[in-house]
């Protein structure tokens, strides 16, 4: 009879029952204490809403502990009480098995309708489970009521007019408040924790010594452990990237802060900053199309010059130096926004004692403000290094995954965070020394990492009053201009590179918002659309097949002569991807009606022709004739003559161009259509063309005589292109026949992921990210904020909170991808949660930006002035009402800004979601926080690993939806800030 | 003594105070300050009047206001602060553990040296007060109540036409009557002022003075100062603080014509401070 209640929506019964009863005692409490009260409440020692809340809350809060007891171990007990009953020979199993034969039967058994499986035992310990199972519920909804009402009855008897009600509810805020800063402090211990006990695994496996020093890596195939090159690559990229980001981002900080007008700085310091906020998958398609194929090209040239031998630079498509450059203006606000802070921290004074010896302002900068700032820019310096050691999209995209060690900063290497990612990405299974190197690898960096943030240069200083600093002005220099040119010079660098990444996505975007379909007119003959005679809708809208026949039918009828080859076939029906039909498909699954009719239909056009059309296959020439005649000359040949001698010089002119730019071998193609044939030019002197017809209308006979035909001169020989000279006739014909249609491409928002780029969208994955963000708002923002009011107004100020502090500022430094470590040990393989989804994407997003959202809340709270909260206390508001009621909502629009570029920050991470899973092919727009889906960096990510041309612009097309989600967010700050200026 | 008993001591708020003037309102003794190992306050004991004035002057540093926090355990919100010593008013002591803090501050109100408006409106700014004390049971009640305490501060008739703007909008003199208002409007019977008019210009000053002198009528009110003029122009009775000890205390007139202690003779001579 139990098992009935196995199927008890506990959660929710519970949930609805307790918030009900919370009301009614809420109600209760307030009545009882305005009657109390009868003829003014201020007799009263707490105003009735608070003797409301503290019976309201007595209610929950037991009900709630017993309903947290079930979750934590209803489950352990249920499971404990069957094993015992099992028999011996299941008992014996393995523990792995054992909890998987349980599991199983866990699912049969709470599934609505439990199966039978012909297993008798299985079945009977089945039944068990559920029996068993709903005892437990049924037993903790029963405790869950009574403990509420024992708690309403104790709150009920002890009301009184002196009872302090509003002191035990704020108790219980404060603990609230209290708890929530806990968490912060869990998650650190969490990382530790998880990170260490995997990596003593590692380490039980594999001795620590050939694992720091040894020089072999080859992990995943289980063989070698060497992490030696991985470290070598990280540091090797991390100083690649500080040789640009310390020049350009101090001189840029010096120059903002000691040169540039006000006005000037206030317009670039954001820009500069803005280059913090891009995603650094963002960065990594960079650095993958535009850095990697540019230094490549440099050292091929390099290793051409005669006196460098040969291979002297690897050349490789992937490099430390890609990875190092573009990770370098990645940091470069790293550098220059946290300098020019301590720059300007330096007291006035020094710089006017400086300028009334008669310095100039070079000689100022140079050898009074920058040693009085060194430690503060030393400590900017490890902090865009511990940024550069942890960075993962970057080099996981553009550094290369082989472990090896070279000073040639043209080859590949690889890094601790690519190989934490190559190790955790796809199906893993927690045991394997592949795995456990991952987690080592994650402590490694941890640790690493921590020990750059905890070194702190400032605090060893003694202030600035340097009597060194000011004795050394007596030397004398000249280097006035060329000190200010430099800080131009790095302001100049930093934006162009800024720009040219942004041109470089944008111009690649543009092409993938729109696209070419083409189009058909189709006779839904039912016949040929129903399968077998069937009318289900949905056998029409799968039968991609016979839909695809139709198209290609109609290719063939239009262009294909009896004599037509395989290869000419394949190639005509190349147009359209298979796939492109399914719209067709579902529309007259939908229309039965129109069946038997005929409706013209726009279909994508394959890929590579889109591209081809989008003019980025080939460089291209089109020439116009006038009056021309065309004759026979032969069976397939035929002459074109014409009057017009600059059409003839056109093409030679742009023939020879193009083939001068060719490697030797490698010559231009002609091609001419004239009315409905398309001819290849096979020969041609400054008077007449050879052709020899390619492609024709079925059944039509080429007109000869008079005629105005057009030439089209291509760059690329066929062997060098993606689409053939017979396709790019075929296309000719039918946009001339006005077929071919260039429309804004909405696939990219109403479509999921597909194998084929022309059918793609980024639906499914938009709607990832919202979810996913709404999981990470609903944890981090609440418990961030909470944290930050108990840190900043109810601590005591004692070791213990001295030691929550170091520690959120710490977390705030830690690599992401370490967070994407905790989520996988503890979301995924201890709490058994599913890989893949929004709601462990949303906790170990929230985790990550809970540091960001307590330190600006905490900012927030502490810049409202200290007057208002004494003027609160003094008219005789407790310190909770003062806060609530004054202190939080003066400072709510800090609070929300840094919440939302928190938020920003979490849309467009990537590493950690990679490790629990969030590449997987998403082919279904998710509906709930449990479904299988992914997010737009990660799809970005995935994009940029497509093989196909066609999906650079597909990438970039997706790299500009999250950009303008984040450049939305950013302005919401900006207006949020400006909008609620201090108004003390 | 158990919070039951505080409550009767506290009386019922509407009822007009029904003391005479000469009764000492409230009883200090031995009091001392500490800030963590520093000690503030030496052993002050003193009485204070009601309905009257009574002025807190010395040098700066001199603890007058650290004892004037003491007086609704603003010192509480201080960490490191310890007060110890007893403090009876209307003779139960105000720092026993069974005295809610935030009650007795509701019966004795603050005026700081820097107005300190919410950023509210102004009507809220004196409502938030009755509000969080249940004072009024309606709106109309609320009303009154604002209307009654911007009257007393002498503010009624300048900010009647513009209750819904907010209070940081009216000037430096305003805003102080306006938190005198905001201290009135939850009946308090005594109202601390710590250095009321010091970021005032002369005319506010002497329109916040001459509010004081009103006020007397119905409250105790201590008020710390710097300026010895102001102490002789409202004050009835006047203290006398050097180096965290109380020096001497006496009706004003005395100790502006004829003080006992040579110090306090050369702090209104102006020697130091």
């Amino acid at each position: 009879m139990f098992r009935t209640f196995g199927h008890l929506p506990l959660t929710w019964l519970l949930f609805a029952v307790l918030a009900a009863a919370g009301f009614v005692a809420f109600y209760m409490g307030r009545t009882q204490a305005v009657a109390a009260g009868a003829g003014g409440t201020a007799r009263l020692n707490s105003q009735p809403n608070y003797h409301g809340y503290y019976l309201a809350m007595c209610t929950i809060v037991p009900a709630a502990i017993v309903f947290a007891l079930y979750l934590l171990f209803g489950d352990t007990l249920v499971r404990n009480q069957l094993t015992a009953e099992l028999p011996e020979r299941i008992r014996n199993l393995g523990t792995i098995e054992l909890s998987q034969y349980l599991d199983r039967l866990s699912e049969n058994a709470l599934h609505r309708d439990a199966l039978s499986t012909g297993n008798a035992l299985f079945d009977a310990a089945s039944r068990r489970y559920g029996a068993l199972t709903g005892m437990a519920r049924l037993a903790t909804l029963v405790l869950a009521l009574l403990s509420a009402l024992g708690g309403f009855l104790y709150a009920r008897g002890r009301f009184d007019v002196d009872f302090r009600a509003r002191a035990r509810v704020e108790d219980g805020i404060k603990f609230i408040l209290f708890l929530c800063a806990g968490i912060a402090i869990l998650t650190t211990i969490g990382i530790v924790i998880s990170l260490l006990f995997e990596t003593i695994r590692f380490f039980s496996q594999v001795s620590i010594f050939s694992f720091l020093f040894g020089t072999e890596w080859n992990a995943q195939t289980g063989a070698d452990f060497g992490a030696l090159p991985l470290f070598f690559g990280t540091f090797m990229i991390a100083g690649l990237a500080m040789l640009v980001a310390a020049p350009i981002g101090l001189y840029s900080a010096i120059y903002l802060s000691e040169y540039s007008s006000r006005r000037f700085r206030s317009w670039v310091k954001p820009i500069l900053e803005l280059l913090a906020g891009i995603p650094t998958v963002v960065y990594g398609f960079f650095a993958l199309q535009v850095v990697a194929p540019a230094i490549r090209t440099a050292a091929i040239w390099i290793n051409d010059l005669p006196f460098v031998p040969d291979g002297f630079l690897a050349a490789q498509p992937t490099s430390a130096l890609a990875a190092g450059l573009v990770m370098g203006i990645m940091i470069i606000p790293f550098v220059s926004s946290l300098s020019d802070d301590v720059i300007n921290a330096v007291p006035q004074s020094l710089r006017d004692g400086a300028y009334a010896m008669g310095a100039t302002k070079s000689e100022t900068v140079r050898q009074v403000v920058m040693p009085a700032a060194l430690p503060g820019v030393i400590a900017a310096l490890l902090l865009a290094v511990s940024r550069a050691i942890g960075e993962t999209m970057i080099v996981v995209m553009a550094a290369g995954q082989r472990a090896q060690i070279t000073a040639d900063p043209t080859a590949d290497v690889t890094t601790i965070t690519v190989q934490i990612v190559a190790l955790l990405t796809g199906d893993t299974e927690f045991d394997s020394p592949k795995t456990l190197s991952a987690f080592a690898l994650g402590f490694v960096l941890f640790i690493v990492t921590l020990i750059f943030n905890l070194i702190d240069p400032r605090s060893k200083t003694v202030g600035f009053g340097s009597e060194a600093a000011l004795q050394r002005l007596r030397k004398r220099h000249a280097a006035e201009r060329r000190f200010k040119f430099y800080g131009q010079l790095a302001i100049g660098l930093a934006i162009t590179a800024l720009v040219i990444l942004l041109f470089s996505i944008g111009s690649q975007a543009a092409s993938a918002f729109s696209r070419n379909t083409l189009s058909f007119d189709i006779p839904l003959n039912a016949a040929e659309i129903m399968p077998e005679g069937s009318t289900n809708p949905e056998d029409v809208s799968s039968n991609v097949t016979a839909f695809n026949l139709l198209v290609q039918k109609q290719l063939s009828d239009q262009f294909l002569g009896p004599d037509a080859g395989r290869d000419e076939t394949r190639e005509l029906y190349g147009l359209v991807t298979r796939l492109a039909v399914l719209p067709m498909a579902r529309w007259a699954a939908d229309h039965p009606e129109q069946w038997g009719k005929s409706r013209t239909f726009r279909t994508a056009i394959s890929d590579d022709i889109d591209l081809y059309l989008k003019g980025s296959v080939t460089a291209r020439k089109k020439v116009k004739f006038g009056e021309s005649t065309l004759t026979a000359t032969g069976a397939d040949t035929y002459e074109l003559t014409s009057s017009s001698a600059s059409a003839f010089e056109k093409i030679t002119g742009a023939y020879d161009r193009f083939a001068a730019l060719n490697n030797p071998d490698e010559t231009p193609t002609i091609l001419l259509r004239s009315d409905d044939t398309v001819f290849r030019v096979t020969d041609f002197t400054l008077n007449s063309l050879t052709l020899t017809p390619i492609v024709q209308q079925n059944g039509e006979a080429i007109s000869t005589g008079q005629v105005e035909p057009t030439a089209l001169v291509l760059a690329q020989p066929a062997g060098n292109r993606t689409v053939s000279d017979r396709q790019i006739g075929w296309t000719w014909l039918l946009s001339n026949e006005g077929r071919v249609h260039k429309q804004f491409n909405t696939t990219i928002f109403t479509n999921a992921d597909s194998t084929y780029p022309e059918l793609a969208g980024a639906a499914a994955a938009i709607a990832g990210s919202l979810l996913t963000m709404l999981m990470t708002g609903l944890l981090a923002l609440p418990v961030g904020i909470f944290a930050a009011i108990y840190l900043e107004e109810f601590a005591p100020k004692n070791r213990m909170t001295d030691f929550i502090e170091v520690n959120i500022n710490n977390l705030a430094a830690v690599p992401s991808i370490v967070f994407g470590l905790l989520g996988a040990a503890v979301f995924i393989n201890f709490m058994g949660m599913p890989r893949s989804v929004p709601l462990v994407g949303g906790l170990v997003l929230g985790l990550l930006v809970m540091p960001t959202v307590i330190i600006a809340s905490r900012a927030a709270l502490k810049s409202v002035p200290p007057s208002i909260r004494s003027a609160a206390l003094g008219v005789g508001a407790s310190k909770t009402q003062s806060i609530f009621h004054h202190v939080l909502p003066l400072a709510a629009p800090g609070i929300m800004t840094g919440a939302i570029i928190g938020m920003a920050r979490a849309l467009g991470e990537t590493a950690p979601l990679l490790l629990i899973g969030m590449v997987a092919f998403v082919a279904e727009v998710p509906s709930g926080p449990t479904d299988e889906s992914t997010v737009l960096p990660v799809l970005i990510y995935k994009w940029s690993t497509g093989a196909e041309r066609a999906w650079e612009p597909m990438t970039a097309a997706a790299i500009v939806i999250l950009l303008v989600f984040l450049i939305l967010m950013n302005a919401i700050a900006i207006i949020l800030r400006r909008r609620f200026e201090r108004r003390w | 003594m158990d919070g039951t008993n505080m409550k009767q001591v506290l009386g019922n708020l509407h009822e007009t105070p029904s003391h005479t003037t000469s009764e000492a309102k409230i009883d200090c003794q031995s009091i001392d300050v500490f800030y963590g190992q520093k000690q503030a306050i030496f052993d002050i004991s003193m009485k204070i009047r009601d309905r009257a004035v009574t002025a807190f002057i010395g040098p700066s540093g001199c603890g007058k206001s650290t004892f004037l926090r003491c007086l609704n355990r603003m010192n509480d919100t201080i960490d490191s602060a310890k007060v110890t010593g007893s403090i009876m008013m209307d003779g139960s002591d105000i720092n026993d553990h069974s005295i809610d803090p935030v009650l007795l501050r509701s019966r004795v109100g603050m005026v700081f040296q820097k107005p300190n408006p919410f950023p509210k409106s102004i009507f809220d700014n004196i409502a938030y007060g009755p509000r969080i004390h249940g004072l009024a049971s309606s709106k109309s009640d609320l009303a009154v109540i604002v209307e009654k305490s911007l009257r007393r501060a002498g503010l009624w008739e300048e900010v009647k036409d513009r209750l819904d703007q907010p209070g940081n909008g009216l000037s430096g003199g305003q805003q102080q009557r306006l938190c005198i208002a905001r201290a009135i409007a939850v009946s308090p019977e005594v109202i601390l002022m710590d250095e009321p008019c010091s970021a005032l210009d002369p005319i506010a000053t002497a329109r916040i003075e001459e509010l004081i002198d009103e006020l007397r009528e119905r409250y105790c009110i201590v008020i710390v100062t710097h300026s010895m003029q102001q102490a002789a122009r409202v004050s009835q009775r006047t203290a006398f603080f050097h180096l965290g000890k109380l020096i001497e205390y006496d009706d004003t007139e005395n100790i502006f014509t004829n003080p006992e202690h040579s110090q306090t003779q050369d702090y209104i001579t102006g020697r130091y401070g």
